[in-house]
């Protein structure tokens, strides 16, 4: 299976904060999840990966073509939805498609304007007078009308409520039925995440600190209680990280299966995707 | 001219509509009160203002709507978006210089004596282009709210530009003149196109 998406060392410095070696693949036909806290880099990793910042080092690789080398052509295979609206407040959802249809060699009308129904868009209303939800609807109609193969949506859901969530991500499950079509969808909603997300990639600090399949995540890691005294007896070696309370510990342990094993007396619970997220951005490391 | 360009060139011309609505207004107000005065420079350089200023608006509101960094993601590179900038704004004065130069025939035809010369026109409209090649560079590098204020400091040096062209050359004005007004013409182009390629500088390592 090749990848959709491959980024290799990539670093971006800024004077308060840098990407460090960010890398990731996504492979085709899935949706991986990008997860961090407000301010974690994943803003500003889409952006380097883009080059709507300039990357200090590494490499980034979509479809397996270099981005420097092959800007256009991979372009046209692109749809990029940004977390506001990145549409001036003077157009119409129709002018927009009179812009996009001459700039993308692939665009389709037809299918551009049954989104704009499907999603209950007004066509000749203008985008200031839409709401939130309806801006970020209309930017994934854009995104998807010239049949992109690879979506990269920068928290696409955030500040929109339950129902029309859903109905984004019902869009983005539709979309991947396709098994050329990928997406790289970051959020800190990590209810979302575990709804559509096939891959897990949590950055922290400007590092990647965990990128795997969210089963394998869901199935090997477990949250480990215990007391202060038992923390301190135990081999730290199956640990990732933990984090101290006055009267006990919660840790967050690799492997699972191999620790209740060793472990038979002791509770693991089972992990969820914003309990790790929540673990690496708070936790200590061994 | 390419495909894509077209696109750039039609969102900046979309998004202008209100305003440019507005200027055609202002224009027929202060045409039916200058241009029988027999004041036809005034409405001159007013059309050659508005040419500047459209461009300009165009560069803030793609930085209200946070268009660029989408832009970016659409199939054109970072010099087509330049590009577009400045061919906008060489269609703008085109189209300011044409009807500069009805009105210059009209007024020619229906009062002779007090009409202006052809040669203002290119005058005015090489000051123009003149201040455009100065403005985008500093959009580019200042951004569109800081480079505002820098705009009426060039104004104010196009001001000086301007009695300084009239004080080298206004004795010399019933000579050779088109000399003059070519020379002028012919710095302010290259000038413009000089600073299409600054401007594509600095845009290349811009960050959004």
């Amino acid at each position: 299976m090749s990848d959709a998406i491959c980024v290799d060392k990539l670093c971006k410095e800024y004077p308060d904060f840098s990407l460090q070696n960010v890398s990731f693949c996504l492979p085709k036909g899935s949706i991986m999840g990008f997860i961090g806290e407000n301010g974690a880099g994943k803003t500003t990793t889409i952006k380097t990966m883009l080059g709507i910042a300039k990357k200090s080092s590494g490499s980034v690789k979509l479809f397996g073509l270099d981005y420097a080398d092959h800007e256009k052509e991979i372009k046209n295979r692109l749809g990029v939805v940004f977390d506001e609206c990145s549409f001036h407040d003077t157009l119409t959802a129709l002018d927009v498609a009179k812009i996009l249809g001459k700039i993308y060699a692939d665009w389709d009308d037809p299918l551009y304007l049954k989104y704009l129904k499907q999603f209950d868009l007004p066509e000749k209303k203008k985008i200031k007078e839409y709401s939130r939800g309806m801006k970020m609807k209309l930017g994934i109609a854009a995104a998807l009308s010239h049949h992109p193969d690879l979506l990269i949506l920068d928290e696409p859901t955030s500040g929109l409520d339950p129902v029309i969530r859903e109905e984004i991500l019902d869009i983005f499950l539709e979309f991947i039925q396709d098994e050329e079509h990928s997406i790289l969808l970051s959020s800190h909603i990590t209810s979302d995440l575990d709804k559509i997300a096939d891959y897990l990639t949590f950055i922290h600090e400007g590092k990647i600190v965990l990128s795997r399949s969210k089963d394998e995540i869901l199935d090997d890691m477990g949250i480990l209680k215990c007391s202060l005294e038992e923390f301190d007896a135990l081999d730290k070696s199956s640990f990732l990280t933990y984090r101290r309370y006055q009267f006990g510990c919660e840790i967050l342990i690799k492997d699972k299966m191999n620790f209740i094993a060793r472990h038979p007396d002791m509770i693991v619970d089972p992990v969820s995707t914003e309990s790790v997220m929540v673990f690496y951005a708070r936790g200590k490391t061994v | 001219m390419k495909q894509f360009l077209s696109g750039l060139l039609l969102k900046d011309l979309l998004n202008l509509r209100p305003m440019t609505k507005t200027l055609v207004l202002m224009f027929l107000i202060f045409g039916v009160i200058f241009i029988p005065m027999g004041n036809v420079m005034t409405v001159y350089f007013l059309l050659m203002i508005f040419a500047a200023l459209l461009p300009m608006t165009s560069l803030t509101m793609d930085d209200m709507a946070k268009w660029d960094r989408y832009a970016l993601t659409l199939p054109v590179t970072r010099k087509d978006i330049v590009k577009s900038k400045y061919l906008m704004t060489t269609l703008f004065f085109g189209v300011a210089i044409v009807i500069s130069g009805i009105i210059a025939g009209v007024s020619y035809y229906l009062t002779p004596e007090t009409a202006t010369p052809f040669w203002f026109i290119a005058l005015v409209g090489s000051l123009g282009l003149f201040y455009g090649a100065l403005l985008f560079p500093l959009l580019y590098k200042f951004g569109s709210e800081k480079a505002r204020y820098l705009m009426f400091v060039l104004m104010v040096v196009i001001g000086v530009l301007l009695v300084g062209w009239f004080a080298l050359f206004g004795d010399t004005l019933t000579g050779n003149l088109l000399i003059y007004i070519l020379i002028t013409a012919a710095v302010s182009v290259a000038a413009f196109i000089a600073s299409y390629f600054v401007s594509v500088r600095l845009y290349e390592k811009k960050e959004f």
